[in-house]
């Protein structure tokens, strides 16, 4: 692959530097690890944390769940409900938008998508505030539905991108083979085209499933009652100032996130889709 | 009697570009006629036309008879085959073929599949998924997605292009043979003039938009309609010496009124042509059965030729 570099150390550099990244991915996971897990005089409540604790216990666990149980509950029902909504709105709408697109000329086409990723340049709260004025008109407010609403303007830019990316490296013949061979627009859209943009659509799903599941602004503004789980465990961890409780929350916010990655990490292949269909 | 497939006046633009001027065709039943032309002369696009995946500016489109001009491609009931075949990746080689007969809701699909495929020799590959196959077998496979359901025309965009040179010759006759067992009528599409000559009953040659001249290939090659057919049609085109257009092998090197000084030499099989040129800068092409020196002044007459209009 990287054909000019082959010399005898690279793939040492190669693993020295993946090495240097995971650390800063894999340490403060690994804090929130002994903290869920340590003792509270090993870790938060000693001056010098050890970076190894010696002892390990499920009380914080249980004692999060027994002080919180009921709204830890709600709030991770909401958290599904929501990144789930998200997910389906997000690929019904971005893969009909991708598909429109993927008609257009690439000039135009890009266009279109560089204006979308525009709004989200926009800082959420400026249009969180005026949102859940209308949400409490609407009764939207404080539920699912509206929250999800709102996240879509965070999440459907990148799934029209990631969406259209898949759709281009569709050979646009296979579409019209399939008009020729018998198949409406319709049945061409679905039973041809979208069974071969599966790929794409689950790395789409997935990762608005996870941009929803750990979103703050809009959940914070939008439905403060009711919160989901970022929220609940900011709550916990600033306003009621359980730190323990809030690492344990986090953990469990964190496990469906690590799962999903490597999911997510099969799909994005590149040449997975487009391997072999040209001749 | 109406004709399979007729155009009649097609016309069609992209922006300002008129891809199509003014077409008009007439492909009889069971004829396998071929569409020859260099590339960008509009040749998929005719075929994206009659297809129905474009819609031309102006004109009709018949089929049997049948205004089918504003029919999209899923009501024209012809099948297509693709210069890299465009088979489905997600389905294996009995879903491929099978997919165009549950597209029309067809009865009876396995033998339907099963028939065709005994007929094209890929019976034993059904299974198997369409990258796993060599590019000689996805080009039968095409073929049969294209066979199983009957359709009215066949269309083929330069199929036989993506074959390795040893491939594509037993394709070619055989795709002759399987036009002329199943009687149907193929339009095809190719660059490629041994192709042209091979298959084509008739071979329409496309310039600029619209068919320069449609004749069979000999005929072409032997009184061709303008300059440019002459020049493009052949090995070697057609020499000129003013508005007199003649072949390299319609010459006698000896005696004559022309004079020529020998440039190069090239070998084809035990035949020499010699490329030279006259005194006037006019450059040559003869065929000669020996070899001469370079530099060499010949003198040759023209045997047989073919007068063009005064440009």
């Amino acid at each position: 692959m990287v054909s000019e570099f082959q010399g005898r150390w690279t793939k040492y550099y190669i693993y020295a530097g993946a090495a240097f990244f995971s650390f800063f991915v894999i340490l403060p996971l690994y804090v929130l690890l002994i903290i869920a897990l340590g003792v509270p005089n090993q870790t938060v409540a000693a001056y010098f944390p050890a970076l190894l604790p010696t002892k390990f216990t499920l009380a914080n666990f249980i004692n999060a769940f027994r002080g919180t149980g009921i709204l830890l509950e709600s709030a991770f029902l909401k958290s599904l409900e929501t990144a789930f909504i998200v997910a389906v709105i997000a690929i019904l709408l971005g893969y009909h938008a991708a598909f429109g697109l993927s008609k257009l000329p690439f000039k135009i086409s890009s266009l279109i998508i560089a204006l979308l990723f525009f709004s989200t340049m926009i800082p959420s709260i400026t249009i969180a505030i005026p949102i859940s004025e209308t949400f409490l008109r609407l009764g939207l407010y404080d539920s699912s539905l509206g929250l999800a609403l709102a996240q879509e303007l965070l999440v459907l830019p990148l799934t029209v991108f990631i969406l259209s990316g898949t759709l281009d490296a569709i050979p646009k013949q296979l579409e019209q083979q399939a008009r020729v061979d018998g198949a409406s627009f319709v049945r061409a859209l679905y039973q041809v085209i979208f069974p071969l943009a599966v790929p794409g659509i689950v790395s789409a799903f997935l990762l608005s499933w996870l941009m929803s599941w750990d979103e703050f602004t809009f959940a914070i503004i939008l439905s403060p009652v009711h919160p989901t789980l970022p929220i609940l465990i900011y709550l916990d961890a600033s306003a009621r100032g359980n730190v323990l409780t809030a690492a344990s929350f986090s953990l469990l916010v964190t496990i469906p996130v690590i799962v999903l990655t490597i999911i997510l990490s099969k799909f994005i292949r590149a040449g997975y889709l487009t391997s072999g269909i040209t001749g | 009697m109406t004709s399979k497939l007729e155009l009649i006046n097609v016309t069609k633009s992209y922006g300002k570009t008129e891809v199509i001027r003014d077409m008009s065709l007439a492909v009889e039943t069971g004829e396998f006629f071929v569409v020859l032309g260099p590339s960008g002369t509009g040749k998929s696009t005719l075929l994206k036309l009659i297809v129905g995946i474009e819609q031309p500016d102006d004109g009709k489109i018949l089929i049997d008879g049948k205004d089918v001009t504003r029919l999209p491609p899923n009501k024209r009931n012809m099948a297509m085959v693709f210069q890299n075949y465009a088979l489905y990746p997600n389905l294996n080689v009995y879903q491929n073929i099978a997919f165009p007969l549950k597209m029309h809701r067809r009865r009876n699909i396995d033998s339907s599949v099963r028939s065709v495929a005994s007929k094209l020799n890929i019976e034993d590959i059904l299974k198997k998924k369409v990258t796993q196959i060599s590019g000689g077998q996805q080009q039968r496979v095409a073929l049969a997605r294209a066979m199983v359901r009957s359709p009215a025309l066949f269309l083929m965009d330069e199929p036989l292009s993506n074959l390795d040179a040893r491939v594509r010759y037993s394709a070619r006759s055989e795709l002759k043979k399987l036009q002329e067992d199943l009687n149907e009528t193929f339009l095809f599409v190719t660059h490629d003039q041994k192709e042209a000559e091979a298959l084509g009953d008739r071979v329409g040659i496309l310039h600029k938009g619209r068919f320069e001249q449609v004749a069979s290939y000999k005929e072409l090659y032997e009184y061709p309609g303008t300059p440019w057919i002459g020049d493009f049609v052949g090995d070697f085109p057609m020499n000129f010496i003013g508005n007199l257009g003649f072949r390299p092998e319609w010459t006698s090197i000896g005696e004559g009124d022309y004079n020529v000084t020998v440039d190069t030499f090239e070998t084809v099989g035990d035949i020499f042509f010699l490329h030279g040129t006259m005194k006037d800068g006019t450059g040559l092409i003869l065929k000669s059965i020996k070899k001469y020196e370079p530099g060499e002044i010949l003198k040759f007459s023209v045997t047989r030729s073919k007068t063009f209009p005064e440009l």
